[in-house]
């Protein structure tokens, strides 16, 4: 008996170094195909179809209103969102503050933009208290209605209201969650994914500045 | 044997120390742990809990969630389907001791509506788990800053002591 237990143990023991090895390999090969979608799925988080991007004119805390003409000469980081998004915007804007930080100098270059897919609820000095609690460089804008509703149409982004209690502000908005670097020049550069660690996203952005 | 002795030795002390660790032990195994949520802005009556479920006993399944600081609490899942972020509640969630179930960022949150007041940093809340067979376990949210990075995993509880 005692014997058999012990060749039990032995196996056991082997098999599961086979397996290990196993694992090891699949692990690895997981994480090599993981890493060439990433790198192959990044630019195209969402279809590129057409000119994405445009003229726009909104407005920030302070009630200055802007214009995409405003920021020629640098690169903008362009974020669709809302504050009272619980989840998704939150953590992208964290990755993005952390994604300044990480570029240091070079973040100069560039000028992100949180601009509200809820104009209804955030008004601009809303925008600008909530984008200060992440990064004192990156601009909340806000507009009107139709001010808005032309910028998600040039961005090509989606923002469907979802009914969360009877009350009228009761809603959540299922939004495009993608970030858009756009170039000096006004025109698009590349999409970035929107759910990047703050790392991840310096590397994105490193890649397309020049 | 002496192996064994060993190896007892090793899962009393392991068992011990994450009993002692644990926020929230229940009888059945299943344990919660690192409960953070964000500051919400003035006007939010919204917010997102996120927490790590761990299950050293039999299978069990999250069912529903409970706070006294709103109105509403469920278990919602974030999903990127064709670039847009979409969150819907989901019925239950299962948890086994394979692995635990991390509630983090774009993935599983505790979504509460109707929240009483916003949040501020630095307040501590409870919420009520209920499973199907571990019945209600009960933690505290710890708020972080809004624009904080997430807790790493066993950082904020003071656990870390003597590993």
């Amino acid at each position: 008996m005692p014997t058999t237990t012990t060749r039990k143990a032995d196996h056991s023991g082997r098999r599961r170094t086979v397996f290990a090895l196993l694992f090891a390999a699949v692990a690895l090969c997981l994480v090599a195909a993981g890493a060439a979608l990433w790198v192959a799925s990044a630019p195209a988080a969402a279809p590129v179809t057409g000119t994405i991007g445009g003229p726009f004119r909104l407005e920030e805390g302070n009630g200055k209103v802007v214009t995409d003409e405003d920021f020629r000469g640098k690169y903008l980081l362009v974020y669709f969102g809302y504050t009272l998004c619980p989840d998704a915007c939150p953590t992208t804007l964290q990755s993005v503050a952390v994604a300044l930080g990480d570029l240091g100098a070079k973040a100069q270059e560039l000028q992100p933009l949180f601009i509200t897919v809820d104009p209804k609820r955030d008004t601009p000095a809303a925008m600008a208290r909530y984008t200060a609690a992440f990064s004192p460089q990156i601009i909340g804008l806000s507009g009107d209605a139709s001010d808005i509703s032309a910028v998600e149409k040039e961005y090509k982004v989606q923002a469907i209201i979802t009914k969360t209690g009877p009350g009228p502000d009761d809603y959540a908005i299922d939004h495009s969650s993608v970030l858009y670097l756009m170039g000096p020049d006004g025109k698009f550069v590349a999409l970035l994914r929107a759910d990047a660690t703050g790392p991840e996203l310096a590397q994105a952005i490193l890649h397309h500045l020049s | 044997m002496e192996f064994r002795a060993l190896a007892l030795t090793v899962i009393l002390a392991v068992g011990w120390s994450s009993a002692a660790l644990a926020a929230d032990p229940s009888p059945s195994g299943i344990t919660v742990t690192d409960a953070w949520s964000r500051a919400t802005p003035p006007s939010a009556t919204t917010a997102a809990i996120y927490f790590t479920i761990t299950d050293t006993g039999a299978p069990d399944s999250l069912i529903s969630v409970s706070t006294p600081i709103a109105a509403s609490a469920a278990a919602h899942q974030s999903q990127m389907v064709n670039g847009m972020m979409q969150m819907r509640p989901v019925d239950s969630v299962a948890v086994d001791s394979h692995a635990p179930v991390k509630f983090a960022p774009n993935g599983y949150h505790v979504m509460l509506e109707g929240l009483k007041q916003p949040l501020k940093a630095g307040d501590h809340f409870p919420v009520t788990l209920n499973f199907t067979h571990a019945g209600a376990v009960t933690t505290t949210v710890t708020v972080q800053a809004l624009g904080a990075a997430p807790p790493m995993a066993g950082m904020d509880m003071g656990h870390m002591g003597h590993m």
